[in-house]
């Protein structure tokens, strides 16, 4: 509000003559009449506008704009919802009557009327085409049960077979020759009669059973007997007729091939359908419908012949006993689950294992043909093979030691260790080697990759390694291979060596004494503990021997400190 | 020269030694002119591997026998085997056996020359044992020489015979304190074996125990 | 033409329909595209005691709040029953009573829409057909089944619909918008049978004076067991159906304001319910209930005792054998005839039958399993027998709606109970939080139905009817 504002509103009149006088700029204030609160928001602002221009939103001009301009029209419009209805509804529309009523307009079909949609279910024939593909399908039905039955008799025949053999075996001592004899009479006689089978019918799946066992063409006469037998009674029950599936195409298509709805409004007085019968009849004679047209999509014909009612009962019940699972069960099923991972996790690890055992073991080149060997005879022969081969090896090598030691070229003369269990009588055999010898030799290996010149103590290990002994004379030699363990160089007393047993506290030696004292050990006195003969396999029992002992005291420890906690705990509670 | 210093790793010949004494009591005749009229015993204390035919000499340069102070020449020193010392006297003393290796073998060891104590033992442990006439006592005790990483020219020498025999059985039957024979080393490892199966069981007590306990305190705390 | 704002967004295409949703309890009447029915008025009629003979015309019937002024001699009675309308001239009378003089609609204007309840018999549909077109002149009729409206309603698809209303609990199962009839159940204890049970309940306290409203001139409040102090208004003869109605508007305040469904159930033989009898008698569920007459009664276990009966029929045995016998044991299944002709299907309906013919009175030996099934057994049956294809999705979208399902607790009561029975399907309920909203869900799903562009399709005209008759109209259209 400017100063005349103010004094207007005070009602105060103006001292005119005090006032200096204005320099009088040319007014451009009056350039836009501005009207109620610009007119404010300017003025408090003043005659200087900020430089920022600020833009008017979306929603001020268009409240503007439409209080200038002229709402559309709407009009309420005659409208058919669809062609055939004969009442017509009406309805605003957004636009003028003139324009909307125009001949374009009014042809255009109603805008939800794209959603009228209706399913491409194929049209029913009409009453004799019907019959004959019911006649088809019934003879097909009949073939199958047919074959069902004929099989049947097969199985049963062949049960008495089986009980006249098992009565046979009984009595009889040669047990094994005829067994196998007769097995492989069975299921020669079976698929014979099972080719003359196939002759007859078309659309059987039953070209797998030319090659199956005995076992599994039972399981499989079995089920298909069942389903005979449930085939037969359909077709002893209710049989469609022509009135009836024209209803369930009518319904069909009226419910665009929701089942479940189709199977609600299913209301024919003289059967009662299940929801799979109805499936069934249907996807049957479009089958048939689409096989008698000319340009048919065979995709979709194999796709709805695939439908097997028993099979969605079937699925049905899967399921629904899958719902009635207790939450226990649920828990057994997956505890079930993951050990059965478990256990194919395993039986990999052995499989690798297995093929790794095998590729070591497969020493022999099987380029030739291997069934020289899978007769016992060959299996002796193999194996003489291989003893000769080892033997000439082990010439070999001797010979070759012997030509090092003369100055002949350093050649390795030391074979590869074989494992254990790949050497046949390890004991004699002195291409055995103890993991001393195997630790010598790679030794060996190194100096003489090292140090060629090196030859006299090659000479020694050489001769060691020569004399190839076996673990009990390594004993007798003194020799021990310690592995990894960390050894200190240099000469000790055995009963000097401190055993790693013994690297307690005092306090827990004083106690491991007394428990040794207790339990009547000889300690050979005072804090040296040792046996009485201290030779190598004594001193690591009698390291044993301390530490169960360090591992008896820890755990006696536990327990009284459990005890004395117990009797705080009662102590307390007995006092509360 | 390089075969000496070269050390074979993770290997280790042990050698079965035998050492203590044996004493006699003097009896008259024994007595020697020079013999102080308090000694009542003649003892020989000796070093030797348990086969007689090891012979260590290319190992050990000398072993010494350290008497007590009263003897003169306490320290004798026997440089070939049999390494024993006889001599006479009354007092039961430990003697310091050291064992000297030869310097070249660079066994670690060139000071330190172990020591043995053994304590002389005179008088029988036990004065309700029957003597023997001669009043004859033994201590003799088995001990192992370990040679650990040994170079390759100690490794030669050990490994020309086979070192670590024990015998099976006693040449003497007379002599069963005196000598020690494969079969005591299995006895050993059996009574070890029993000790420890005892010991092993007393822990599967208390670990029962431990488990009740713990339960009763669940029992307790809830 | 019609893409513009609105319209795409929904689908809606405005055409003025009406739409007309009668209950037990009260009928609903409004515009399609309302969010709520313009009236709401009690299904029942007052009229003259002396001319209900011979022709009631039209004049003398009283309809609305107008039937709560005690007149001498006029009865009220009921229009329908079951949700099925049995008083067909009250009826039309009502519906153009409501159309004409308070919308004051024109008839050829508008198409109305009817809903209608699953269990409705063929002879029925077409009594509804023939009035509807006879009597009214509306453009088009469309006969919709109340779940489907429903179902619009909330915007699902396949759900499972739990109308507990006052004459009725149904069941339904609605697959892509279309009501399963087989898998629907229904059963009677409902409402009615909990103002029954407040009744019988009341009647055993004695020196609660029940009086109603209009009785009661004056009162000086006062607990029970304190006798009761007013004083009676000087009422003309009204007739006894009047003092029923009027007292009956006492027991649904009752329901109202005190029921509440307890936790777990009350009947089940365990030994926790003791502790929950206990509990539920505590002080701090006691509520106080005053009567017209002034008198308040304590009520602590009692409340929950009596709202228990939603869910275990038998648990409350009525004192008056009148009263029992009333309500037979019902196991909730339909029976249906069939659209050709009276066949009955072979399966599954023995036992409805038998329960219904041959009435056995709660609480006499009947067990609960079979028999009578409360409203959890009756919700897993119907689950259980849909088929199994479709049952995880209806699982996750059961609609509770109905007057009574406003009882506090009965929501999670009734999850907690269906999660326990039914362990392998993912529960899911859905309960319109609006009061007011899920009295009127039918109607406003039919509101929903009626304004949708895609709909107009299904409309069956005057003509149509005309030309080809109501029994084909109800076998090919309304379906």
């Amino acid at each position: 509000m400017s100063a005349n504002d103010i004094l207007d509103v005070l009602n105060i009149q103006r001292d005119e003559l005090k006032q200096p006088p204005k320099k009088k700029l040319k007014p451009t204030a009056d350039s836009n009449p501005r009207l109620g609160m610009a007119r404010e928001l300017y003025n408090l602002i003043g005659p200087n506008t900020p430089p920022v221009n600020l833009s008017s939103s979306a929603y001020n001009t268009n409240t503007k704009d439409r209080f200038k301009s002229k709402p559309s029209p709407w009009t309420r419009i005659e409208f058919k919802p669809r062609k055939d209805l004969k009442v017509n509804f009406n309805h605003w529309v957004k636009g003028s009557r003139e324009l909307l009523e125009s001949e374009e307009e009014t042809k255009k079909p109603y805008f939800f009327e794209k959603f009228n949609v209706k399913l491409d279910i194929p049209e029913l024939v009409d009453e004799e085409t019907f019959d004959l593909f019911m006649k088809e399908i019934e003879e097909h039905e009949k073939e199958v049960q047919a074959i069902l039955a004929q099989r049947r008799e097969e199985k049963e025949q062949a049960r008495k077979r089986e009980r006249e053999e098992s009565a046979k075996l009984k009595e009889t001592e040669k047990s094994s020759d005829n067994k196998l004899h007769q097995v492989k009479k069975e299921p020669a006689e079976v698929p014979k009669e099972s080719q003359g089978d196939d002759k007859k019918s078309d659309e059987e799946d039953s070209s797998n059973e030319k090659s199956e066992t005995k076992e599994h063409q039972d399981e499989k006469k079995e089920d298909q007997e069942k389903e005979s037998e449930d085939e037969q009674k359909s077709e002893l029950g209710q049989k469609w007729s022509y009135d009836e599936t024209k209803y369930l195409f009518e319904l069909c298509s009226a419910f665009e091939l929701k089942w479940p709805i189709v199977y609600d409004r299913y209301n024919w007085h003289t059967t009662s359908r299940t929801l799979e019968d109805l499936k069934e009849q249907f996807y049957r004679i479009c089958a048939k419908i689409f096989e008698s047209q000319e340009n048919s999509n065979p995709a979709l014909i194999e796709s709805l012949k695939v439908f097997s009612k028993s099979r969605e009962i079937e699925r049905k019940n899967y399921l629904e006993n899958l719902l009635k699972r207790t939450p226990a069960e649920i828990a057994e099923e997956e505890s079930l689950v993951i050990e059965a991972r478990r256990f194919e996790l395993a039986a990999k690890k052995m499989l690798l294992e297995r093929s790794h055992l095998l590729t070591l073991l497969d020493s022999p080149q099987t380029t030739q043909p291997i069934q020289q060997y899978q007769s016992s005879q060959g299996l002796t022969n193999l194996y003489n093979n291989l003893m000769i081969i080892d033997k000439h090896q082990k010439k070999r090598q001797l010979q070759q030691q012997q030509h090092r030691s003369i100055g002949s070229l350093n050649q390795d003369p030391v074979p590869p260790p074989i494992p254990i269990a790949a050497s046949s009588s390890f004991k004699k055999d002195r291409s055995f080697q103890t993991h001393l010898q195997q630790y010598l030799s790679g030794l060996l290996k190194q100096n003489q990759i090292v140090n060629p010149s090196v030859k006299q103590e090659a000479n020694t290990i050489q001769q060691l390694l020569a004399k190839r002994l076996t673990q009990k004379e390594e004993e007798a030699y003194g020799l021990f291979f310690h592995g990894t363990e960390k050894l200190t160089p240099g000469v000790i007393l055995r009963s000097s060596q401190k055993l790693p047993g013994l690297q307690q506290k005092q306090s827990v030696l004083k106690s491991v004494n007394s428990v040794l004292h207790e339990l009547d050990i000889p300690t050979a006195g005072g804090t040296s503990w040792k046996p009485i003969m201290p030779t190598r396999k004594t001193m690591t029992k009698y390291d044993e021997l301390i530490r169960s002992v360090v591992a008896l005291l820890d755990v006696k420890k536990g327990k009284d400190k459990l005890e004395a906690e117990i009797r705080l705990i009662k102590s307390q509670r007995g006092l509360q | 020269m390089s075969s000496n210093t070269k050390r074979i790793k993770f290997v280790s010949i042990s050698v079965p030694v035998i050492y203590g004494n044996n004493a006699v009591r003097l009896s008259p005749e024994k007595r020697k002119p020079n013999t102080p009229p308090d000694h009542t015993h003649e003892w020989t204390v000796f070093f030797k591997p348990v086969l007689n035919n090891i012979d260590l000499t290319p190992l050990i340069k000398k072993v010494t026998f350290k008497l007590h102070e009263t003897y003169e020449n306490a320290v004798r020193s026997v440089e070939k085997p049999p390494y024993q010392v006889t001599e006479t006297g009354w007092g039961e003393f430990e003697i310091i056996i050291k064992i000297h290796f030869h310097t070249g073998l660079e066994l670690g060891i060139s000071e330190k020359n172990f020591q043995i104590f053994h304590g002389l033992k005179l008088h029988p442990f036990n004065p309700q044992q029957p003597l023997k006439e001669n009043g004859e006592v033994n201590s003799i005790l088995y001990d192992e020489l370990v040679f650990q990483e040994p170079t390759e020219k100690v490794f030669e020498m050990l490994t020309r015979k086979p070192v670590n025999l024990l015998p099976y059985s006693l040449s003497n039957p007379n002599n069963r304190d005196q000598e020690f024979i494969r079969t005591d080393e299995t006895d050993e490892l059996a009574r070890l074996e029993v000790y420890i199966k005892k010991i092993k069981d007393e822990i599967e007590h208390q670990h029962n125990g431990y488990k009740d306990l713990e339960q009763e305190k669940l029992a307790l705390l809830q | 033409m019609s893409g513009s704002n609105n319209t795409t967004v929904y689908g809606g295409d405005e055409i003025n329909a009406i739409v007309l949703d009668p209950g037990s309890f009260h009928t609903r009447i409004g515009y399609a595209g309302d969010d709520f029915p313009k009236v709401v008025t009690s299904s029942c009629y007052a009229s003259p005691t002396d001319d209900a003979m011979t022709d009631s015309t039209s004049s003398s019937r009283i309809f609305g709040e107008a039937i709560n002024v005690p007149r001498a001699n006029y009865k009220v009675s009921p229009i329908l029953k079951d949700s099925i309308i049995e008083d067909w001239d009250a009826a039309v009378d009502q519906y153009s009573h409501y159309f004409k003089t308070i919308l004051n609609i024109e008839y050829p204007e508008h198409p109305l829409l009817v809903t209608e309840p699953v269990w409705a018999e063929h002879s029925y549909r077409k009594t509804m057909v023939e009035n509807f077109y006879e009597h009214f002149d509306f453009a088009a009729l469309y006969l919709a089944k109340a779940p489907t409206c429903i179902s619009f309603q909330q915007g699902r698809s396949n759900c499972l619909v739990v109308d507990i209303g006052h004459d009725s609990v149904s069941v339904t199962p609605v697959i892509d918008g279309i009501s399963l009839l087989k898998n629907s159940m229904r059963t009677h204890y409902a409402g009615q049978f909990l103002s029954d049970q407040v009744k019988d309940f009341v009647d055993s306290k004695q020196g609660l004076a029940v009086q109603s409203t209009y009785k009661v001139r004056s009162k000086t409040p006062t607990v029970y067991p304190e006798a009761a102090q007013y004083q009676e208004r000087d009422v003309t003869q009204v007739t006894t159906s009047f003092d029923e109605y009027q007292q009956a508007k006492v027991w649904h305040e009752f329901k109202e304001t005190v029921f509440e469904i307890p936790e777990k159930s009350l009947t089940s033989p365990n030994p926790q319910t003791s502790n929950l009898k206990e509990f539920y008698s505590l002080e701090v569920h006691r509520r106080m209930f005053e009567f017209p007459t002034g008198q308040s009664v304590p009520l602590g276990f009692e409340r929950f005792q009596l709202a228990e009966s939603i869910f275990d029929p038998v648990s409350y045995k009525f004192h008056t054998q009148e009263l029992a016998d009333k309500y037979p044991a019902n196991n909730g299944e339909l029976k249906f005839s069939n659209l050709y002709d009276d066949y009955k299907p072979i399966k599954r309906m023995r036992k409805a039958e038998s329960s219904q013919s041959t009435p056995t009175p709660a609480g006499f030996g009947a067990s609960t399993t079979t028999e009578a099934r409360g409203l959890s057994q009756l919700i897993t049956h119907t689950l259980s027998t849909i088929d199994i294809d479709l049952r995880a999705s209806v699982a996750h979208n059961i609609i509770v709606t109905g007057g009574l399902s406003l009882i506090p607790q009965l929501t999670e009561r009734l999850y907690n109970e269906l999660c326990t029975a039914n362990p392998g399907l993912k529960i899911r309920l859905h309960a319109a939080g609006n009061s007011s909203e899920r009295v009127n869900q039918a109607w406003i799903g039919g509101s929903v139905l009626a304004s949708l562009g895609t709909f107009h399709q299904m409309w069956v005209s005057k003509e149509e009817y005309e030309e080809a008759g109501a029994e084909r109209i109800l076998n090919q259209r309304f379906r």
